[in-house]
């Protein structure tokens, strides 16, 4: 399979990056998303513009106040690697083999996975087998293949760096052509599956902060996939639980789950119904079930959405007793 | 059985292990040629439609493109599996009959402008109504894949032995099962390529990802309308094929066809993607199965219904349900019989063969059914396969006659594993993780002798340095039989190894074969091999017996040395005897010939099923264990342990390979593996979306084969990694059973489905 032809661009600076752009330009992190959709004709850039040449886009820094700052351009698999996560956000770099495959986490960075397309079985399908379909509304057409009488897309935004993310109270900080923006990473995602995120075309993820965690607080994410590799999850579920040693209270609860739609979901009602609380299976239960009603799956992956909202119950659980691994020991 | 060779059972490493390892191998695809064009080929976007017209005039004014032909360029031959019921044109002529099939193909400078090209070919379709379900084609009213086959019968069979009736009466218990297996893909990774030369002076070269040359060798011919001395096959290395790189096909047409066309070498060389949703697939298939037994757990009759998904195409579907039906009557004992089966034409992609052909289907339905009758009946698992076991020097009622088998001592080996696993197994931590143990036997052909030709040769050519050239008409399409067969040539002539140079496949000098299927490479080509090295041995031993004045009947060759039998110094060197052969007096040209086919047989009769399909047949005894995930209702194997009669192994690091891609291919169709298609479209045409396992979803194999000679097997050996295929399946559903007491009798199964079917369990 080819690409199809594009013109290639490698600023040296953020600026320049941003200048370059112009409408059907596309920036390139590691390409393990992008040129996929490019070889099957699913995107096709006029202009490629690499960020790979952006020194200050591949840097990991640390300190007290503001907790990890992390470019754009760091690889899952420097990620995984680098001592100052590894001493302050462990939890994170378990997360890289879950990726993916060894290969593409060497390629794939963690900015392009923030910045990952959302997936439909049939708006990925390679374009020949798409010939005689309408086109989708993700590919500028008017129906949706997957809920028929709906006119919304419900391409599943399948990364699994941010819901992590979100827990954690990550910040991204966007920069665009004459300002730049912080936002919390909760806020970074459309709900629209057209497009997941709401960069502009002329907007550039230029820093990904991960505040310092709490001493008395927990994390877990969870996966599911079908292989113990290379497949995007059907489901993630991201858990953050900040408790209070003394009383065994949650003084903080933060729930995500991804790749049940468009956008990783927070699930508000288990903050509210966790804080001030004690751990209990009944509470687990109950959180685990209000979960289970954000969850929209449907059928537009490798798994039937039965399963799938199945699975978010399932996979609470497992997260909530992980997070909660921790404090079992004190 | 002689004793110490050198290299016989020897664990040595594969001849082409280095340069694989290294990417230094070139495969179809990797080469080109001065003045090379690049084909594409323009499919069928319908799963059912008749063509109307086809212009291709814009195509042909773009730039940079060389040719367009279509099927109205073709003489209209139609290939199939047997050749007077022919049914599929390598271009597609008055219809196409699913999606992906090929309508025209393009040469042009570059690949790309060959895609833009076929976006430019105006194809006027009229669309015709589809069937995709096998079921549903076999109804009156369905509409017809080809006009010639009423409800979509592509080729049926009625096999019967015994009285099955009247042995169901005495029986003391009955059961009938359902079964289901879904589509799966062979899996090779070098997806399909092929390049084409057309001189001149009229001949055709080609080089093409073909894992039995010969059959694009003749079909070539027929479909050009040309003699055979005027093509030139050749084989690079190949990539995998697993019974989907058998037949011929639109690529390997189309470049050969293009090059005619234009005068210039043609390459083309198709998508990962349109491997996985335009070529072949493995016959999903549906089994009524219905066995009757004692209480004592004698297996007295089986009578099985198989509809079998053909896919657009006939191929070589009219074997595939032959190997689904008789395979009922091994490895068990089994005095009445009955298989009806159906291939079915539907508007999907063709099945053919695959690793097993069409046997792992029907015995996953048989295997499985075992055990439940032996649950139901109180019975041992292994007790009932022991008792039930076929050994050697029976026969089938189909006519099978078994000689060398290991079957009885492979139960009782894999009897030794399971205590040993239960023993071992770690105290259950998760509650949610239930773990259960299973097994699946198989009885397998080795070189199958059918009709046709069968014959195998192979020709060697001693060096003056004492090095060898060993030429057959094998491929190796990644199973290692290079290496087994120069192992085979280096024993007899008592050199080593690394002294032997293995030819490829090249029509133009090498001897004429049917290909690499039905385990036959080492077992029929390995005679052939052995018998050319006795020639040339016998040619040098006449020489070494004048220099050694000693009878030519007396001289050994072992290790590089040609010696006395009995006094070892009485001898020289290897390569010291082959320059005295090759330089004294009138000079030997040393070339030894050697051919070889299994004989004696009774060849199957198709309609009847009845005849003796091969000089000897494999078994074994296949065990897995997994553990099944009650929460979310995965399975995943944990271990699993291949028990084998593969006769006396060749090479045994070789043989390992085979059997642990077997087992983990096993894995995806049991648990993952499903091509999942919408309307007649795959929507999973990619090793992402497809879920073959890989080395990471992999299990520990123990893997122990039995003692084991086969008599008529080059060193007594027999075949390795196909058969056991067979057991796989069966032995991982068996094993999910043992740990939830559920039999499922639908592959894959999926987490979904453990679900459900727990649910019902508890009643809810
Ligand atoms: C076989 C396969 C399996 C995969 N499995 C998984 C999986 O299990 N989980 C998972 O999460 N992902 C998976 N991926 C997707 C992908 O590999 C990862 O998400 C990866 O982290 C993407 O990063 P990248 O740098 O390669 O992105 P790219 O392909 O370079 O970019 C992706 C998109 O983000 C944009 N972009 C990139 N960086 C920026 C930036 N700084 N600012 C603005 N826009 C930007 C690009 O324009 C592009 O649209 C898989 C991919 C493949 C091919």
């Amino acid at each position: 399979m080819s690409l199809p032809k594009f013109e290639f661009v490698a600023p040296k600076t953020v600026a320049g990056a941003i200048s370059l752009q112009k409408d059907n330009a596309k920036f390139i992190a590691g390409g393990t998303d992008l040129l996929v959709a490019m070889k099957r004709r699913i995107s096709s850039p006029s202009v490629i513009i690499d960020l790979n040449k952006i020194s200050n886009l591949k840097r990991i820094k640390w300190n007290k106040k503001d907790g990890l700052r992390i470019g754009p351009l760091i690889t899952l698999t420097q990620l995984k690697e680098n001592p100052l996560v590894g001493k302050h956000l462990p939890g994170l770099s378990q997360i890289v083999p879950l990726i993916s495959a060894p290969q593409l986490q060497n390629m794939g960075t963690i900015g392009g996975n923030l910045c990952l397309d959302a997936r439909c079985y049939y708006y990925n399908q390679p374009v020949f087998l798409k010939k005689k379909r309408e086109p989708c509304l993700k590919a500028g057409g008017q129906v949706c293949h997957v809920v028929k009488s709906g006119n919304r897309c419900h391409a599943v935004y399948s990364g699994d760096m941010a819901a992590p993310l979100m827990a954690l109270g990550t910040r991204v900080k966007i920069t665009g052509y004459s300002k730049t923006k912080e936002l919390a990473l909760r806020k970074f995602f459309s709900g629209s599956g057209i497009k997941p995120n709401i960069l502009k075309s002329d907007e550039l993820l230029t820093d990904i902060i991960v505040p310092p965690q709490p001493e008395s607080s927990g994390f877990s994410y969870r996966k599911l996939r079908l292989r113990d590799t290379l497949d995007f999850p059907l489901l993630g579920v991201a858990v953050f639980i900040d408790l209070d040693e003394k009383d065994g209270r949650c003084k903080d609860f933060c729930l995500i789950l991804s790749a049940v739609g468009p956008s990783p979901v927070v699930v508000e009602a288990a903050t509210k119904m966790m804080r001030g609380k004690r751990m209990t299976p009944k509470l687990m239960d109950r959180v685990a079930r209000e979960a289970q009603k954000k969850a929209h799956p449907v059928d537009n992956a490798a798994s039937s959405p039965g399963y799938r909202r199945e699975m978010v119950r399932v996979l609470i659980k497992k997260a909530i007793r992980e997070a909660l691994i921790p404090f079992s020991k004190v | 059985m002689e004793d110490g060779y050198v290299n016989i059972g020897k664990r040595l490493p594969r001849v082409d292990g280095i340069i694989k390892a290294t990417g230094e191998a070139k495969y179809a695809a990797d080469l080109s040629m001065p003045g090379m064009l690049h084909g594409k080929i323009l499919r069928s976007p319908y799963p059912h439609a008749r063509i109307i017209n086809i212009d291709a005039d814009k195509a042909k004014r773009l730039p940079g493109v060389r040719a367009v032909v279509t099927g109205n360029d073709t003489i209209g031959f139609k290939a199939g599996g047997i050749s007077a019921r022919g049914d599929e044109p390598y271009l597609a002529l008055e219809k196409v009959r699913f999606i992906g099939d090929g309508v025209a193909a393009v040469a042009a400078i570059d690949e790309e402008t060959a895609e833009e090209a076929l976006e430019l070919i105006e194809v006027e379709y009229q669309e015709l109504p589809a069937v995709v379900d096998p079921v549903a084609a076999m109804n009156e009213d369905s509409p017809l894949v080809h006009e010639h086959a009423p409800r979509n019968i592509s080729y049926k069979t009625d096999l019967s032995y015994g009285d099955v009736d009247k042995a169901f009466k005495k029986c003391d218990y009955v059961r009938e099962d359902h079964f289901e297996t879904a589509s799966i893909r062979h899996g090779f990774i070098e997806p399909h390529a092929a390049l084409a030369s057309w001189d001149l002076s009229g001949k055709l070269s080609f080089w093409g990802s073909k894992q039995s040359p010969y059959f694009t060798y003749r079909n070539m011919a027929k479909a050009l309308g040309i003699t055979l001395s005027r093509i030139r096959i050749v084989q690079p290395f190949i990539g995998g094929g697993f019974g989907g790189k058998n037949e011929m096909f639109d690529v390997d047409f189309s470049s050969a066809l293009l090059s005619r066309k234009t005068g210039k070498p043609v390459r083309i060389v198709v998508s990962q993607e349109e491997v996985l949703f335009a070529y072949r697939q493995r016959h999903p298939t549906i089994i009524d199965i219905k066995t009757g037994l004692k209480k004592d757990g004698t297996i007295m009759a089986v009578d099985a219904h198989i509809i079998a998904d053909g896919g657009a195409y006939l191929s070589i579907g009219a074997m595939s349900l032959y190997l689904m039906c008789s395979f009922l009557c091994l490895p068990y004992r089994l005095p009445n019989m009955r298989a009806r089966g159906y291939r079915v034409y539907t508007n999907t992609q063709p099945s053919c063969a695959m690793r097993g052909h069409g046997v792992p289907q029907s015995r996953f339905a048989a295997e499985v059914q075992l055990d439940m009758a032996a649950g139901e009946m109180g019975l041992d698992p292994m007790e009932i396969r022991l008792k039930n076991a076929l050994g050697p020097h029976e026969t089938t009622p189909n006519g099978f006659v078994i000689t060398s088998c290991g079957f009885e001592e492979s139960i009782i080996e894999g009897k030794k594993v399971i205590e040993k696993w239960r023993k071992d197994r770690p105290k259950d931590g998760d509650p949610n993780i239930k773990r259960g143990i299973g097994v699946g036997c198989y009885g397998f052909v080795v070189g199958p002798r059918v009709a046709g030709h069968n014959t195998a040769g192979a020709v060697i050519k001693v060096h003056e340095d004492g090095g060898v050239s060993l030429m057959t008409g094998s491929t190796d399409s990644g199973q290692g039989s290079d290496t087994a067969l120069s192992q085979i040539a280096a024993e007899v002539l008592g050199v080593r190894l690394e002294d032997v140079r293995y030819g490829m496949v090249d029509s133009d000098i090498t001897p004429v074969d049917p290909g690499t299927y039905g385990s036959r490479v080492t077992f029929i080509t390995g005679n052939a091999v052995r018998v050319a090295a006795e020639d040339v041995k016998n040619q040098l031993a006449e020489v070494a017996a004048k220099t050694l004045e000693a009878n030519p009947r007396d001289i050994r060759f072992k290790d590089r040395r040609v010696y006395v039998a009995g006094s070892p110094e009485r001898g020289i060197s290897f390569p010291r005897l082959v320059k005295i052969a090759q330089y004294s007096g009138a000079g030997k040209t040393l070339l030894g010939r050697g051919y070889w086919a299994p004989e004696g047989l009774k060849v199957v009769n198709l309609e009847t099923g009845r005849g003796n399909m091969s000089a000897t047949y494999s078994f074994g005894t296949q065990v897995s264990e997994v553990e099944v995930n009650t929460e979310t209702g995965r399975s995943k194997v944990i271990r699993m342990a291949m028990l084998h009669d593969c006769g006396t192994p060749i090479n045994e690091m070789a043989m390992e390979g085979q059997l642990e891609g077997s087992a983990i291919g096993g894995i995806g169709h049991t648990l993952t593996e499903e091509i999942i298609r919408k309307d007649g479209r795959t929507m999973n045409p990619s090793f992402l979306e497809y879920r073959m396992p890989t080395a990471l979803d992999a299990c520990n194999v123990e893997i122990l084969h039995t003692d084991t000679y086969d008599d008529v097997g080059p060193f007594g050996a027999k075949e390795s990694g196909e058969g056991i295929q067979v057991s796989v399946v069966p032995s991982i559903v068996n094993a999910i059973y043992d740990a939830v007491g559920i039999p499922f009798k639908k592959i894959p199964i999926t987490p979904l489905m453990v679900l459900d079917a727990l649910k019902d369990k508890s009643g809810k």
